[in-house]
């Protein structure tokens, strides 16, 4: 005790001696206790009775305050004074004291109850035999059993686990030592109901240590469970298409360390299993290229997502894989990092089938270049040029050529090249085989392959002065009928290989190639044939023309002359012959008939053969005495045109159409029966119009050429086709016959 | 250390006078009646009579099967209370040590003066009375019986080998049965339990 | 009640136990309830009445012998008190005589082996099943208003096996 209370204490003795009624101690002590509700009001008691300011140091070492109280003068007073004596004064005091601070422990017993009673969980308390005794309304509402039943019994008899018996919670928190938290378990309610709940437990021990007993308190967690069970089973669906997926499907964080991917995944990755990935590997490291990585964050990062970002990956061993990416970037709930999901396919399949279906366009690029070509009947020179250009862009090459065979002369010759620093001249440098016998069998017309898909390459170059380096060039065969046509000649770098696609086409380009080229050389031969046969032909017309006009000019001038010249010396022989010669004059004057009737058929058919008005007077005089002697002699009708000529044109041409004109009015005549006939020629600038139709029987066009009398009309095509023109002929039996002839026409042909 | 007899017959004696205020006897994990050996014997024997001559065996069944299954879960929840550790276990020192501690516990519940004759661990178990509640009370009321009457020790004695040899507790129950070869209800001198490997497992 | 004082009662005669004198057998609710359950499934209400029966003319004789036993305890009350002490002395439970009368009684018990018993081992169940304490009370009543037995007939009104507050038992005569 300090000094001020002593001395306060001194003070308050004697102060009470002299007058008992004074204020109580504690207010002259000055008590500390601000917050006794007592506090400043009067009290009637000492504060050793409970009841006082000093109710909440009941708990205090109760032999100390009674040593207090025995030292306060006020106490003595009050016992001094006590109707009873001291003694009963002192144990009425010591009573009042321990009932009160028994009440005061019930009623903090009971406040503690009460609020056991208020939690929300299940509570309950077993003695150390795991007897309940204390069973809470939560406890009660969750297993069914009122705490009347419940209090009393074992705990597993109530809880009914099986566990009970092997694995109790309570047991385990007194043999480790520790509380037990969180514990799951189920217990059978007294429905039978099977109810999950989770638990925690810790054991009361006494002073001694000894278990004194146990709390529990436990959770209905079967809407929990229930609904971890629905979150189960979606995290199985999730998780079945999650690891079912062909596709990767991953997280990541911004780290690039691979939280989660499923077993595609790892597959895809050729990685052995998945925790050796994700113990491993980054994500970073699997961009082949970084920088598409850090390209993809950015990408990701500025948009939230990303779809279809095309990279090129690189597998556990090393390969190549092409893949498409589509992920979205959110935040962890949990731990508030950033991350990614996504799915990755592998599209390197795909990639290579694209690579290959471009490939195989650009190889048909090709074909369809030489096949234009050819419709386009491009020289052979131009189409091999083309086609070279092609091949090379197609195989990525920069130098290659292709050679024809030429057996006649025994040797190869370059027919296109491209990509060498070699003169024109140069391309009849000889080209040599590296095989010198490959050389000799391909140049020996007897060699006949057998039809492959694809000939072996063989090795050429050119021998030449200027380079000092000739490439050896891979060469491709270019066959046709089991003959070697030409070959390609590729400078192909020892870096390079190519695929088996590239010599599948280099393998049909040989094949397709020779069919062209010969083809293409036989069109030129054929072409060059028929120019020589129009020249014949043409050739042929005007030495008919010729010959006709020498024959005409004969007859008319030599046999015309001879004739008359009999004929006048008949006439004279006549005319001086005796009267009496009648006979002999008869016959004189059958003669002069005779000759005079052949003299006349002679100029007949010496202007049949050249018509003489024809040369003299033109095309339009001598046609209409043509067609009037035909009228004459004949009764068809004819109606003869002639438009659009204001001066003569040269003689050949008059003579073609004249000869055009004869020959369809004797077609006419001879085939078609017909009453009339229309010939018309019209000058149309730039081409001259032969039009004839007659209203005749008609025939079938198909047989021209094949019967003697469509010959005429095989003529008449013939001249035009010399001339540029073109030839239509329309007929079909019993519709007439018409015939349309153009002529192109420059006024350089006209007459004079 | 041995199985000493009289301390658990002692601590069960002393148990079952604790009473509190529900009447309720709660002792070894098992709540306890202690009611007339009569009551018991009548309502077996009149069980089994009552089932008649054609469903004897299957009342016998019956009967042997809640004394086992009774005597898997009471002796389970024996060994495994508070006063068994503070009692028994001292003195068990291995597993035939709990079937002398079930034994012990059996005589202090009043149910005869047994005694293991023989334990051939995971094998064997044969229990002797010469005074069985079951054996004496049908004598007493029926005269010598035909066949053995002891159903409810010869369902325990079953039980005793089920908790040490069989499987974990709740699995093992059946894994033995026992077979009384001879009664005194029949005229043998003592009644004898003989608990064996089970061929079949009844059931449950 | 000085007469009759519990802990003298329950002795041991060798290896039998026995409540003044008359043999019993400790059994545990496993057995008691196993055996109720053999009855009501195997015998249906034939086997309910075995119970009850069973537990009557036990009590009956049992009682009996104990009035015999202390001749000097002669009221209703104290026997009714004697009796309700044996029935919670034998772990039984609490029996309550409310109202009794020699033609009618009603009787709880907020309290019982068989109940607790029961409840542990199988929870709650839809009928009434303290055919044991009927059985009881009926050879509780015939000795102590000395009636043959069989006397009288006891129904459970309210059981706790049913989740009901306590149970009720109407007891009249047959």
């Amino acid at each position: 005790m300090n000094s001020l209370l002593e001395n306060h204490l001194i003070d308050l003795t004697l102060r009470r001696k002299r007058k008992v009624k004074k204020p109580q101690c504690w207010v002259l002590l000055s008590c500390s206790k601000v917050l006794c509700p007592m506090h400043g009001k009067q009290a009637t008691e000492c504060w050793l009775i409970p009841k006082t300011h000093c109710t909440n140091l009941v708990q205090d070492d109760f032999f100390q305050k009674l040593s207090a109280c025995l030292s306060c003068s006020y106490f003595k007073e009050q016992g001094e004074i006590h109707p009873s004596g001291w003694s009963y004064f002192i144990s009425d005091q010591i009573q009042k004291y321990n009932s009160k601070a028994l009440e005061h422990l019930y009623q903090k017993e009971e406040s503690f109850v009460e609020i056991l009673n208020r939690i929300p969980d299940g509570l309950f308390t077993t003695d150390h035999e795991w007897r309940i005794t204390y069973f809470n309304p939560a406890a009660e509402k969750i297993t069914g059993f009122s705490a009347d039943d419940a209090v009393g019994m074992y705990c597993k008899d109530v809880f009914k686990n099986s566990i009970c018996e092997s694995d109790c919670a309570l047991k385990h928190a007194i043999a480790e030592g520790r509380d037990i938290h969180n514990r799951e378990y189920e217990i059978t309610s007294i429905e039978g109901k099977k109810i999950p709940i989770i638990c925690s437990t810790s054991a009361f021990r006494d002073n001694a240590g000894r278990v004194a007993g146990g709390l529990e308190i436990f959770k209905d967690i079967s809407e929990l469970k229930r609904l971890q069970e629905e979150v189960a089973k979606r995290e199985k669906k999730y998780r079945r298409i999650f690891e079912g997926s062909h596709d990767m499907i991953y997280t990541t964080n911004q780290q690039g360390q691979i939280l989660d991917i499923n077993q595609a995944g790892v597959e895809m990755l050729n990685f052995p299993s998945k925790e050796e990935m994700l113990r491993t590997i980054s994500a970073r490291n699997l961009y082949r290229n970084t920088l598409d990585r850090d390209r993809f964050l950015a990408a990701i990062n500025r948009r939230g997502q990303v779809k279809d970002y095309e990279v090129e990956f690189k597998k556990h061993d090393g390969a190549a894989m092409h893949a498409l990416i589509s992920s979205r970037r959110y935040q962890n709930p949990e731990t508030g990092d950033v991350e990614f999901e996504g799915i990755i396919k592998d599209i390197t399949h795909r990639k290579r089938t694209e690579e290959a279906l471009k490939q195989r366009n650009r190889e048909l690029s090709i074909l369809n270049s030489i096949a234009v070509a050819l419709n386009h009947n491009m020289a052979l020179n131009l189409i091999l040029q083309e086609t070279l250009k092609n091949v090379l862009k197609v195989l990525e090459l920069n130098r290659g050529a292709i050679f024809l065979i030429n057996r006649q002369q025994e040797k190869t010759e370059v027919i296109a090249k491209f990509g060498f620093k070699v003169e024109s001249a140069d391309d009849a440098l000889p080209v040599i085989f590296k095989d010198p016998l490959l050389s000799k069998s391909l140049l020996e017309d007897e060699m006949v392959l057998k039809p492959e898909p694809i000939f072996p390459t063989f090795k050429t170059h050119f021998q030449t002065k200027g380079q000092k380096f000739s490439p050896w060039l891979t060469c491709f065969l270019i066959t046709f009928k089991g003959k070697g046509v030409g070959f390609f000649g590729l400078d192909i770098p020892a870096s390079r290989r190519l695929s088996q696609y590239e010599f599948h086409l280099m393998g049909s380009l040989g094949n397709f190639l020779g069919g062209a080229i010969v083809n293409a050389q036989m069109r030129d031969t054929i072409r060059s044939h028929r120019q020589e046969l129009r020249q014949l032909t043409g050739k042929l017309f005007q030495s008919q023309e010729e010959e006709r006009r020498r024959i005409a000019r004969e007859l008319h001038d030599e046999s015309g002359q001879s004739l008359t010249a009999v004929k006048l010396a008949l006439e004279r022989l006549e005319h001086n012959l005796p009267s009496q010669e009648k006979d002999l004059r008869k016959e004189i004057g059958e003669i002069i008939m005779m000759v005079r009737r052949t003299s006349s058929e002679i100029r007949h058919l010496s202007y049949h053969l050249h018509p003489t008005l024809l040369s003299d007077l033109g095309l339009e005089p001598a046609l209409d005495l043509y067609f009037k002697e035909i009228k004459n002699h004949t009764g068809l009708n004819v109606e003869f045109s002639i438009v659009g000529f204001d001066h003569r044109l040269d003689v050949d041409m008059e003579t073609v159409f004249y000869r055009f004109s004869q020959e369809a009015l004797t077609n006419a005549l001879k085939h078609s029966g017909s009453d009339n006939f229309r010939l018309s020629i019209i000058k149309s600038y730039p081409k001259i119009i032969f039009r004839a139709e007659d209203d005749g029987i008609g025939f079938d066009t198909q047989i021209i050429g094949k019967d003697q009398r469509s010959l005429g009309l095989l003529g008449m095509r013939e001249r035009t086709s010399l001339l540029g023109g073109t030839f239509q002929l329309r007929s079909q039996p019993g519709e007439g016959t018409r015939i349309r002839i153009e002529i192109p026409f420059a006024e350089s042909l006209s007459h004079g | 250390m041995a199985i000493d007899v009289s301390k658990i017959i002692h601590a069960v004696m002393e148990g079952s006078k604790i009473r509190e205020s529900k009447g309720i006897i709660p002792l070894f994990g098992v709540y306890l009646s202690l009611f007339s050996v009569y009551y018991y014997n009548r309502l077996s024997f009149d069980f089994e009579i009552k089932m008649g001559k054609p469903r004897e065996a299957e009342a016998r069944a019956l009967l042997i099967k809640a004394a086992q299954e009774c005597g898997y879960a009471t002796f389970q929840g024996i060994r495994d209370s508070w006063e068994w550790q503070q009692v028994v276990a001292p003195m068990v020192e291995n597993q035939e040590d709990q079937i002398l501690g079930f034994v012990a516990v059996a005589v202090a519940f009043g149910w005869g003066d047994l005694a293991v004759e023989e334990l051939v661990p995971g094998e064997k178990l044969v229990i002797r009375a010469n005074d069985s509640y079951e054996a004496r009370g049908y004598l007493e009321q029926y005269g010598p019986a035909k066949s053995e009457k002891c159903y409810m020790l010869r369902g325990v004695a079953g039980a005793f080998m089920d908790l040490i040899y069989g499987s974990d507790y709740p699995d093992g129950l059946y894994a033995f049965s026992a077979l009384e070869t001879c009664c005194r209800a029949k005229g043998d001198t003592c009644c004898e339990f003989i608990a064996r490997k089970s061929p079949y497992r009844p059931n449950a | 009640m000085t007469i009759f004082d519990w802990r003298n009662e329950l002795n041991r005669d060798g290896h039998r136990v026995v409540i003044s004198g008359q043999p019993i057998a400790m059994h545990c609710h496993h057995y008691n309830i196993n055996l109720q359950k053999t009855m009501e499934e195997t015998l249906g209400t034939e086997g309910v009445e075995l119970l009850y029966r069973s537990a009557e003319e036990t009590n009956y004789h049992s009682l009996q012998h104990l009035f015999n036993h202390y001749n000097k305890i002669r009221t209703l009350k104290s026997k009714l008190e004697m009796a309700s002490l044996l029935y919670q002395n034998c772990g039984l439970g609490i029996i309550h005589f409310r109202k009794v009368r020699p033609n009618l009684a009603y009787i709880a018990s907020t309290s019982s082996h068989h109940v607790t018993g029961w409840l542990a081992k199988h929870g709650r169940r839809d009928t009434p099943g303290c055919h044991f304490t009927r059985g009881w009370i009926a050879g509780a009543l015939e000795v102590i208003y000395q009636r043959p037995l069989g006397y009288y007939i006891v129904e459970e009104l309210r059981c706790k096996m049913k989740r009901d507050e306590e149970c009720v038992f109407h007891v009249k005569e047959r």
